[in-house]
């Protein structure tokens, strides 16, 4: 098997507020593999952004701190480099598209500029082979007459039209991996669906390995091949697409896709949602997180967390109860 | 643009024209005149002096009489200087006081920027604080008693710089940084918060994210947005400081014209001070379309027709 280009062990981010210590990441692990595409799921606040962002050395420390695990990208741990070598890595080997594409660009600087400047730091390219290649970009991502376009400001963009600029911009330097951070969530449903085309159309043609972080079960469906569901900082079931869709075994992940709408229910039928709110990581529950708001927890759920085991091979989950049995699980 | 510019000038001419008006009648309105004094003036001489100056004239003829002198581009003689005119007081002294308050706002802008944009990117250091506290003092201490200071330390006991005077540079260092010194404090702590503001904003990261080294962070991708506070900041603080001040021109024997905008107020010197609330206003609104220019060049999302 491959080496992953990226892998995340055991990653533990903390921020050290004066309400107390929020875990935002704790004992967060994955692997990418070279061309694949692994979307993190979880409600807001669960630590999927900040996953990302501590490993790029992107959280602002203080408050945050990385307390513990490893961050491999190409073998190299991205949590030991200095900020001038983890500075080289971002942009050039692993580029990020965020969530708002009208506040992500600079709104006082041209997409010409924007684009091109991390080619010509990261490459030592000159601005006109900068140029061609955003051109390049641009057409690629589906800006039409996109020499008219480059001098532009963002603000003369529609916003779908930013975010593929923002596409675009990320893949100038021929990144290994690419993380999208919501990327469809501020935009219109129509675009949504345009976006993450576009994304696997420039996974395919460039064999960027993308994570896709999104709160949004559907997105993940349609564009990824292995899913991580992450609950208050913890990853709680990680499995193919496929299988997870069909046969959940985490509870959360059970009762996530029980809250999605279906066209083919009773309309008389309420909404199925998962009662109560997710812990605020600075008092979490003793045992499994989850445990308050559990339909299946026993006893052990209340005193032991649950450690994430492989127990299919590639189906991995922390739980201590076999949903369909309903009966706690033999360890 | 340009269009913008001729309509935005076209516009301050009756502006101008309100605040003379409005400034012509209100100093009649002050009790005493010009040649008031203690002591009674013979009936003979106020009456050949106010002839003179045809004060003896009804008001609406004496201003209709001032505005046409106006529109000629005299401003009239002076009520206090015998034999001079205002236009003669003004271009004697606006020279030294331009220079002044170009050196005060040079140094203001030289001080408070670097030092705001310092204390931003090390927001809760000592250079922050240090920073902040200077500007705390620099806004709160008025500006005759850091000049007394300067010149006591600088040029009285360590004697590297000169009391009093204007043209040589141990002249000029004390009145310059007394002037500019409140402005560098005001400009550091709104270019702080401007930073600041910016520096929290998704663009910023994502321009982290993109690895570009902290410099281009700050230069290209912060400043110009970080530092439109101060812009509009140095519209009315521009104007303020080109016109000089009082105190700074008397303690340190600068002349200019910034104690005129005082003394002929107090003067009833109707015509001086008319005079030099045109200069003001003149300069108000000269800075201030000068900012929404500068504006529409810093911001692109501005555009003006």
């Amino acid at each position: 098997m491959a080496e992953p280009v990226l892998s995340v062990q055991n990653l533990v981010t903390r921020f050290h507020t004066a309400d107390g210590v929020v875990r935002a990441v704790d004992g967060v692990s994955f692997d990418l593999m070279p061309g694949g595409s692994l979307g993190i799921v979880g409600e807001s606040g669960c630590g999927k952004s900040v996953t990302h962002l501590s490993f790029l050395g992107l959280i602002p420390q203080p408050p945050g701190k990385i307390e513990g695990g490893k961050a491999l990208f190409k073998g190299k741990n991205l949590l030991a480099m200095k900020p001038g070598e983890l500075r080289k890595v971002r942009g050039n080997d692993i580029a990020v598209i965020f969530q708002d594409p009208m506040t992500s660009l600079n709104p006082v600087l041209k997409i010409s500029l924007q684009m091109t400047e991390g080619m010509m730091i990261h490459k030592g390219a000159s601005r006109a082979e900068a140029e061609a290649r955003a051109l390049e970009l641009l057409r690629a991502v589906g800006i039409p007459s996109p020499e008219k376009r480059f001098h532009d400001y963002p603000h003369q963009f529609s916003g779908g039209m930013r975010q593929r600029v923002m596409i675009a911009m990320a893949l100038m330097c021929e990144p290994a991996a690419l993380i999208a951070d919501e990327p469809t969530t501020a935009l219109d449903v129509t675009i949504q669906a345009q976006i993450l085309e576009l994304i696997q159309k420039m996974r395919k043609e460039t064999g960027v390995a993308v994570i896709l972080i999104t709160h949004d079960l559907g997105v993940v469906a349609s564009v990824c091949e292995d899913i991580l569901v992450m609950y208050a900082g913890r990853v709680v079931e990680s499995a193919a697409t496929g299988p997870l869709f069909a046969r959940p075994l985490h509870p959360y992940t059970f009762s996530l896709l029980r809250s999605i709408p279906r066209l083919d229910a009773e309309r008389k039928e309420r909404l199925f949602s998962i009662p109560g709110l997710p812990p605020d990581l600075i008092h979490n529950p003793p045992g499994c997180n989850f445990n308050p708001r559990c339909p299946f927890a026993v006893k052990r759920c209340f005193s032991e967390e649950p450690p994430l085991t492989e127990i299919e091979p590639g189906r991995k989950v922390a739980c201590w109860v076999d949903i369909e049995s309903k009966k706690e699980r033999a360890t | 643009m340009l269009r913008y510019v001729a309509r935005r000038l076209l516009t301050a001419i009756p502006v101008l024209w309100i605040i003379v008006t409005i400034t012509f009648f209100m100093m009649r309105l002050a009790p005493g005149g010009p040649f008031s004094r203690e002591r009674v003036m013979p009936i003979e001489v106020q009456k050949m002096i106010e002839e003179r100056y045809h004060l003896d004239e009804p008001l609406v003829k004496q201003y209709f009489r001032y505005m046409g002198n106006l529109l000629r581009g005299d401003l009239g003689p002076s009520f206090r200087y015998k034999d001079r005119s205002v236009n003669e007081i003004l271009a004697a002294g606006l020279p030294t006081t331009l220079q002044l308050g170009s050196l005060a706002l040079l140094f203001a802008l030289l001080v408070g920027i670097p030092a705001g944009c310092l204390a931003a990117f090390r927001q809760n250091s000592a250079v922050d604080y240090a920073a902040m506290s200077f500007s705390m003092v620099g806004v709160s201490v008025p500006n005759f008693v850091v000049l007394s200071t300067l010149i006591y330390f600088f040029a009285v006991k360590l004697k590297i710089l000169t009391v009093s005077g204007w043209g040589r540079w141990d002249q000029m260092i004390c009145p310059v940084v007394a002037l500019g010194l409140m402005y560098s404090a005001y400009i550091a702590r709104l270019s702080r918060a401007g930073m600041l503001e910016v520096i929290r904003q998704d663009f910023i990261r994502t321009a982290r994210a993109k690895g570009l080294p902290e410099r281009l962070v700050i230069i290209r991708h912060s400043i110009k947005a970080g530092l439109l506070p101060v812009v509009s900041f140095l519209g009315p603080a521009g104007a303020a400081i080109l016109t000089g001040s009082l105190i700074i021109e008397t303690i340190s024997g600068v002349p200019g014209i910034g104690r005129e905008f005082v003394n002929s107020a107090l003067n009833r010197d109707y015509t001086l001070t008319i005079g030099t609330v045109i200069l003001y206003s003149g300069f108000l609104i000269i800075f201030n379309l000068a900012v929404d220019i500068v504006y529409a060049f810093l911001d692109p999302r501005i555009v003006y027709e």
